[in-house]
């Protein structure tokens, strides 16, 4: 059978599973806590189309995964729209502003190109912060539909989740393999260079920041459903930012293997020292992890696993 | 005489108040070995910058193969087979030798049939002694192994012009040689060459024609004999 063939049943099994453990009722807690690890398996998968393959370092998580988020909010206030419907709005739209990022890479890059991208979630927070038709600063409840396809609706989004960090990473992985990720590298490695060699750099880059925009809107796109009550803060929380960046970079960028591990294991432990220790101990876990990592493995876990197999 | 490939007619580049090329106009005809040479400063790299596409040009325009391309990016211009390599290799470094050279062939060398013949990776890097180098990182090469790479690349580009920036500088002078040996065996095959180089007895025995730029300006034009023993190209090296 052909790779790709079997990736897409493997994402299919993985989906499957996922309903199943929705269908088995274990503690509701479980399904909480998993939809935030695969919300960030989405994140840091995304994240990484454009700062791992392309090597553009975004700050702006915050500000796709809001827009992903207040574009939800919006549907859901002036029409009660559908998740699904949710889900593509808030995606076009975070696709939209990665186009609009794509398009000054043309004369920002490296450091200058992240703090833009900073900048433009601290701007974009603001008119949110004031825009009162979705709640101004003091934010809005969101009354979720009664009743759900199956199970209760946490379950339900659990299991959207799944499909989603499905999509993401099957997503990830077929540009990694295409001649899209090869030109990727290329420009990563050197923008000059790749573009005297017939990488079309300009298309490539907004390209990237494109899907990586539209993924990280949908990441966003049922969170109002998921918290019930949507504020800026939260919304915009720097969390995302950093975890965006951290996850990828302690699984590994160069693969679409990498994001996956490092936002499974820092969701996983994020999870479990809000339950066990406080909430405040998320961020400090996650940079302490990374600054370990980019201090002595600079290519994550990945890179660890490579090296210890000798290559 | 052969028909004229590359075009070149009244190039203005300024950075600023800072006119690097003056009004400088050119003429490379198919198969040629063209040598580009003068001091430091004196607009060579920047010639080639707009010739490539790197740098937009201020006026004047440039022409491939009857062409307009003036306007084009550079990934455009390689596809033509406008092909150059850096001065400061650029390789691309998280890749293999051999991966460095696929890039270049499916980005640019495969859209076009054949210019230079049709080579794989592999045999372009058989022909330029890279071979046993092929699974490495750019990292694990030495200086002379990282100018063929540049020069593999390009190759693998399927150029029908290829200017080598200073492809020699640095090198003892039999990997002068040995990089020269190769662009004569590139030339053969039809491919048109600029080289831009300091090292005078490389490009004097290369080049069938010489163009001398000075502070932006070309200052001479003709056969190495006819370059060197021109006035204006001593004063420009040499000073009064």
């Amino acid at each position: 059978m052909r790779r790709p063939a079997v990736a897409l049943l493997v994402g299919v099994a993985v989906v499957v599973a996922g309903i199943v453990l929705a269908k088995l009722k274990v503690n509701p807690y479980f399904y909480f806590a998993a939809y935030v690890i695969l919300q960030y398996v989405v994140i840091a998968t995304a994240w990484n189309i454009l700062g791992g393959y392309a090597g553009y370092v975004n700050f702006g998580t915050p500000a796709f995964f809001a827009m992903g988020a207040y574009t939800a909010v919006v549907l859901i206030q002036w029409a009660r729209a559908p998740l699904p419907v949710l889900l593509l709005a808030g995606g076009l739209v975070a696709a939209l502003l990665g186009l609009g990022i794509g398009y000054l890479t043309l004369r920002l890059r490296g450091t200058f190109f992240s703090i833009a991208t900073l900048a433009l979630s601290v701007v974009l927070q603001t008119v949110i912060m004031n825009w009162e038709y979705v709640g101004g600063s003091r934010g809005m409840s969101v009354l979720r539909p009664s009743g759900p396809p199956f199970g209760s609706y946490v379950t339900f989004l659990f299991t959207v989740m799944v499909g989603l960090a499905v999509v993401a990473v099957l997503a990830a992985r077929f540009v990694e393999r295409s001649w899209i990720g090869r030109g990727l590298a290329a420009l990563r490695d050197n923008e000059e260079a790749a573009e005297c060699m017939g990488v079309p750099t300009l298309r490539l880059k907004l390209f990237a920041t494109t899907i990586s925009g539209f993924l990280l809107g949908v990441a966003g796109a049922p969170f109002p459903y998921y918290v019930t009550f949507v504020e800026p803060n939260s919304a915009f929380a720097l969390d995302y930012a950093v975890n965006a960046l951290a996850m990828p970079m302690i699984g590994g960028t160069t693969s679409w293997v990498g994001p996956v591990i490092g936002a499974v294991l820092l969701g996983t432990a994020q999870q479990l020292a809000t339950v066990s220790i406080s909430s405040e101990w998320n961020l400090f876990i996650v940079g302490v992890v990374l600054v370990a990592f980019v201090v002595l493995a600079p290519e994550g876990i990945l890179g660890l696993v490579r090296r210890l197999r000798g290559r | 005489m052969a028909e004229a490939l590359l075009e070149v007619a009244g190039l203005v580049k300024r950075f600023g108040g800072f006119t690097a090329l003056n009004g400088v106009s050119l003429t490379v005809k198919a198969g040629e070995r063209f040598g580009l040479i003068g001091p430091n400063g004196s607009g060579k790299t920047t010639l080639i910058n707009c010739v490539s596409g790197v740098l937009p040009a201020n006026a004047g325009s440039i022409r491939f193969e009857g062409r307009e391309i003036t306007a084009l990016p550079p990934h455009q211009r390689s596809r033509l087979g406008i092909v150059r390599s850096f001065q400061i290799p650029k390789p691309f470094t998280s890749m293999t030798v051999r991966e460095n050279l696929e890039i270049a062939l499916e980005y640019a060398g495969a859209g076009r049939a054949g210019a230079a013949g049709s080579a794989n990776a592999d045999e372009i890097l058989r022909g330029i002694g890279l071979e046993s180098k092929a699974h490495l990182r750019p990292a694990g090469l030495t200086q002379i192994e990282m100018r063929k790479l540049e020069l593999a690349r390009a190759m693998a580009a399927r150029p029908k012009l290829l200017i080598s920036d200073e492809a020699m500088a640095g090198l003892s002078s039999t990997e002068v040689d040995d990089i020269l040996e190769i662009l004569f065996r590139l030339n053969a095959q039809g491919i048109t060459i600029i080289m831009i180089e300091h090292i005078m007895r490389a490009v004097m025995r290369f080049s069938e024609r010489v163009l001398v730029l000075d502070a932006g300006e070309r200052i001479a034009e003709g056969t190495p004999e006819q370059v060197v023993r021109d006035p204006a190209v001593e004063k420009a090296y040499l000073g009064e």
